[in-house]
Formats: C-alpha cells, sequence, structure tokens
C-alpha cells in the first residue's frame, strides 16, 4: 500500500482474510478495510513506520484469529517512505497456547500457594493434639506410679516414643514448609565463609567422630543465605551420619564456577552462569536406583534403630536448591561414598530477564 | 514488712482446660504451696488483675507474684493482655513468664519488647512440663527478688 493506505497489491490469502479477491481490493483504502475499533491505532502504527523509516511489528486479533504483522517500509531512491509492505502470520496457535500456560501457570501458583498454607496450618494444629497424648502419657505413668507391672511401662513408654516419633516428623515437616512460607529476599553469599560457620555449627558431631572436612569452596552467589547455610548443614551433617564404623570420616567439598556438565544445564533455563558445589564422602553410600528416591519426603534407606532421622533432609536441600533454580543430584555406591552435585545460578535474574522480556 | 515471695499467688492464663491441669499437677508434683487462679483468657485476666467484674470482692487482696501467661487465646490475647499489663503502672511489676505452643520468632521477639520476662515454648512430654515449670517455680518463687505490693 502507499502512505495514504491506498492497496497497491495483496496475495490470495491477504484478501480472503477480507472475504474478498485480490482483484476487488487493489485501489481500495485499507481504513476503511478494516474494522473502526482499530482503526486509530493502525493509524498510529502506520505514521510510525513512515516517520521512523523503521519496520514495526505487531499483534493484531480479527475475531478469534491472532496475527503477527510487520509494517516494512519501503524507500524511494532519496530514502523516504513511498511504500509499505505488510506482512502478516497467522499466529493463533502460538496465542491460544501462550495463553493457556498463563492460566496454568496462574492455576498451579494458586494451588501452589494452597499447598504452603495446607502443609503449614496443618503441621501446626497437628502439634496440639500430640502434646495432649504425651503429656497426658507421662501423667498416666505418674499416676500408676508403682503400680505399673514391667508390660505396663513398656506399652506406655512406646506410646510415647511413637508420639516423640511424630513430634520430630511434624517438625521437620514445618521446616520443609519455612523453605517457601519464611523465604528470604536473595542477598551476597560468601560460600567459603558459609561452610565454615557450618563446620562450627557441628563441631561436637565432627569431633565425636574424628572427622576430616576438606574445603576448597570460593566464590559469591546470590542466594537466602539462612537457606544455604541450611543446605550445607544437611549435607555435611548427613556425610557425618551416614559414615563407615572403621573408616576416619572424610568429606571434601569444592566448587567449580561454569564447568556446568551440559546435561545439568539443560534443565534449566534463563540463568546465565552457575556454580557447582560437590560434596564428597567416604561413607557407606547407597545403591545408585536409590538416587532420585533419597530425595523424597520421609524417604529413608535404613531402619530407624540403624540410623536415627526423620526422612526430610534431603527433601529440604532439594526444595533449598530449587527455590534457587538449581538442582541437587546423588551418586554413589554401597561402600564406596556419596557425593552430592549442587548446581546453583551464580546470579538470580529478576522475572523479566527470566522471561525473557526487555521491559 | 515485705511479704515472702514462697506465698504469692499465680495465674495460669490459658484457654486450654488440659494445659491448666497439666500445669496444675506439675505443680502438685512439685509440692508448690503456692495459690493457683486458673483464668480462661485475656479480658478474663485483665478483670482478675484490675478486681473488676466476677473479682470484684477480691478488692482487698495481694496482686499475684507471677502470670504464666499463653499467647493465643480467645476475646483478648496474650499479646494485648501482656502489653496492657505491662505499661499499667500497678501491674506493670508483675513477673510474666510466656507458655505457648508457638515457637516463632516473631512471638518470642514482641513478647520480650513488649516486657515479657521469660518464654517457654510448651513442652511435649509431662517431663518436659516438670523441668521446665520446676525452673520457673525455682527462679521465679524461691530465688528472684520481685517487687511486692
Amino acid at each position: 500500500m502507499d502512505t495514504e493506505g491506498v492497496v497497491q497489491a495483496i496475495n490470495k490469502t491477504g484478501a480472503a482474510r477480507l472475504g474478498k479477491v485480490p482483484a476487488d481490493l487493489i485501489g481500495q483504502n485499507v481504513y476503511s478495510l478494516i474494522p473502526a475499533e482499530v482503526r486509530t491505532r493502525r493509524m498510529e502504527l502506520i505514521t510510525k513506520c513512515i516517520m521512523t523509516g523503521e519496520p514495526v511489528r505487531f499483534e493484531d486479533r480479527r475475531g478469534a484469529i491472532w496475527f503477527d504483522q510487520v509494517l516494512y517500509p519501503v524507500k524511494n531512491e532519496s530514502g523516504n517512505v513511498y511504500m509499505i509492505a505488510v506482512f502478516a502470520m497467522d499466529i493463533t496457535d502460538r496465542v491460544s497456547a501462550e495463553e493457556t500456560m498463563k492460566r496454568t501457570m496462574a492455576e498451579l501458583g494458586r494451588v501452589n500457594a494452597e499447598m504452603r498454607d495446607f502443609l503449614f496450618v496443618s503441621s501446626h494444629d497437628l502439634q496440639e493434639p500430640l502434646r495432649k497424648i504425651g503429656g497426658y502419657i507421662g501423667l498416666l505413668k505418674e499416676h500408676l506410679g508403682t503400680a505399673a507391672d514391667d508390660a505396663t511401662r513398656d506399652y506406655l513408654d512406646r506410646m510415647l516414643n511413637a508420639s516423640q516419633r511424630m513430634h520430630g516428623l511434624i517438625v521437620d515437616l514445618l521446616e520443609l514448609s519455612r523453605i517457601i512460607t519464611r523465604a528470604r529476599p536473595f542477598g551476597k553469599v560468601d560460600l567459603g565463609m558459609t561452610m565454615r560457620q557450618v563446620i562450627d555449627d557441628l563441631e561436637i558431631q565432627v569431633k565425636e567422630c574424628d572427622a576430616a572436612i576438606e574445603v576448597a569452596l570460593e566464590g559469591t552467589i546470590e542466594a537466602d543465605a539462612t537457606q544455604i547455610r541450611q543446605l550445607f548443614q544437611n549435607l555435611l551433617g548427613n556425610a557425618l551420619k551416614f559414615r563407615k564404623n572403621d573408616v576416619r570420616p572424610v568429606v571434601r567439598v569444592s566448587s567449580s564456577p561454569n564447568a556446568v556438565p551440559l546435561d545439568i544445564l539443560g534443565i534449566h533455563y534463563g540463568i546465565s552462569e552457575l556454580v557447582v558445589i560437590r560434596f564428597a564422602d567416604n561413607g557407606i553410600g547407597f545403591q545408585p536406583k536409590y538416587a532420585e528416591k533419597i530425595f523424597g519426603l520421609f524417604q529413608r534407606l535404613h531402619r530407624r534403630d540403624q540410623y536415627e532421622g526423620t526422612g526430610v533432609g534431603l527433601a529440604i536441600c532439594k526444595k533449598i536448591a530449587e527455590r534457587h533454580k538449581g538442582c541437587i543430584i546423588a551418586e554413589g555406591n554401597p561402600g564406596e561414598g556419596t557425593v552430592f552435585t549442587i548446581s546453583l545460578p551464580i546470579r538470580q535474574l529478576s522475572k523479566g530477564e527470566f522471561m525473557g522480556e526487555s521491559d | 514488712m515485705k511479704k515472702k515471695r514462697n506465698v504469692v499467688t499465680i495465674v495460669i492464663a490459658d484457654d486450654d482446660a488440659e494445659d491448666r491441669e497439666m500445669i496444675r499437677k506439675v505443680f502438685e508434683k512439685r509440692h508448690l504451696g503456692n495459690p493457683l487462679v486458673e483464668v480462661e483468657d485475656g479480658e478474663d485476666l485483665m478483670d482478675y488483675l484490675l478486681r473488676r467484674h466476677t473479682y470484684a470482692h477480691l478488692q482487698s487482696e495481694p496482686l499475684p507474684g507471677l502470670i504464666l501467661l499463653d499467647l493465643n487465646m480467645p476475646r483478648i490475647d496474650g499479646r494485648d493482655a501482656l502489653k496492657e499489663i505491662k505499661s499499667n503502672p500497678k501491674l506493670g511489676g508483675i513477673p510474666v513468664v510466656i507458655l505457648t505452643t508457638s515457637n516463632s520468632e516473631e512471638d518470642v521477639l514482641c513478647s520480650y519488647k513488649a516486657g515479657a520476662n521469660g518464654y517457654i515454648v510448651k513442652p511435649i512430654t509431662f517431663e518436659g512440663f516438670v523441668d521446665a515449670l520446676g525452673v520457673v517455680q525455682r527462679y521465679w518463687i524461691e530465688i528472684v527478688e520481685a517487687p511486692v505490693e
């Protein structure tokens, strides 16, 4: 079309979209062909194309159909725009897929928020009756005093143990839900310093089993400091707990920035640089087939009388890694130690950057 | 003459009758001779402390020497009651120990800022209660000098 909007040439598809054949449209003005409600905006876009001499791209809806349109300036010898080439591509499928995705994401966000509330409230409220059970078992023991025989005492002790174990589970569940509900904003976190704090915190356990901990952690990442500390603490605690009885535990904690295996990088998107942290121990290891299962909630590979714990520690690690848009994997073999590999973004991209938007 | 600390009244402010019973049993076990008064919420507590409504007849009685205060209660909760007690010149000197199920950092911080003299998360076993309240009794009733009317 020319700069006044008079159609110079049009293909069959373009004409068919207006319910015409090309011959009917040539010589007509586009402004009389397009619906009144989009006319003003179209005029602005065409004017912009003419004034700037740059292509203008926009999305346009005609009924149920979406078009990706480009107004392309055609210039004469002196560089002035004297014609405009209009290209339109049907992108209805893409737009509807995007809308479905937006709706699904919103729904997911809502369900997630509900789950978080549910987890927090239920674990909080579950503690109340449990406390009563524990309290009254104690009172019952007091009340029976010496009148209770051995079997009665034994049963009461088992009940008390079970209620205390459930209390432990609920406390851990609460902690898991807090990864999201009590999340703090990301700030600068020094990995080496965080690890040193964790070793200080676990000093008693470290001394108890005479563990050697070698740390070669470097760099600073953008993260939730409390959560990174908890992540390191759970992993070091794990390495110490699942040590071999007859071997001095050695835990090597190291980092390598940017050295990211492609298969790990592949599951991220919108991430600039990653730091890869390794926790390698010489402990009892595990069967490779459980490599994913161990991150599941309440998943344990050992009997309670062998190793205590509720099976929440690694689930918390996974949640923390995921909240930072990172990931954690475990590798190992029975008797050959365990290696946890955590990859975390060095910088957390804002939502706009993450979605690939410029504004 | 100064009254002896070990005869002061202890107030248990808790909406949970079973918890009040638990606390009473613990003190029984520890042979605490002090009179115990139970109130069910913050409003009830303030009525008792200010000797009004159903407690008007206690006008001439001495004020309690220790308050065990739950936080989550109906009507006036423990947080508001604590603020009211600590800002009242007549009541502000009474030691208040928070005894609650809440272990939230915010509740702990706000309670101390509002003037709480201690904060205990309700133990999950009877033995735990005996331990915790034993320390309260030993400290606040037997050792510490507190302002007495």
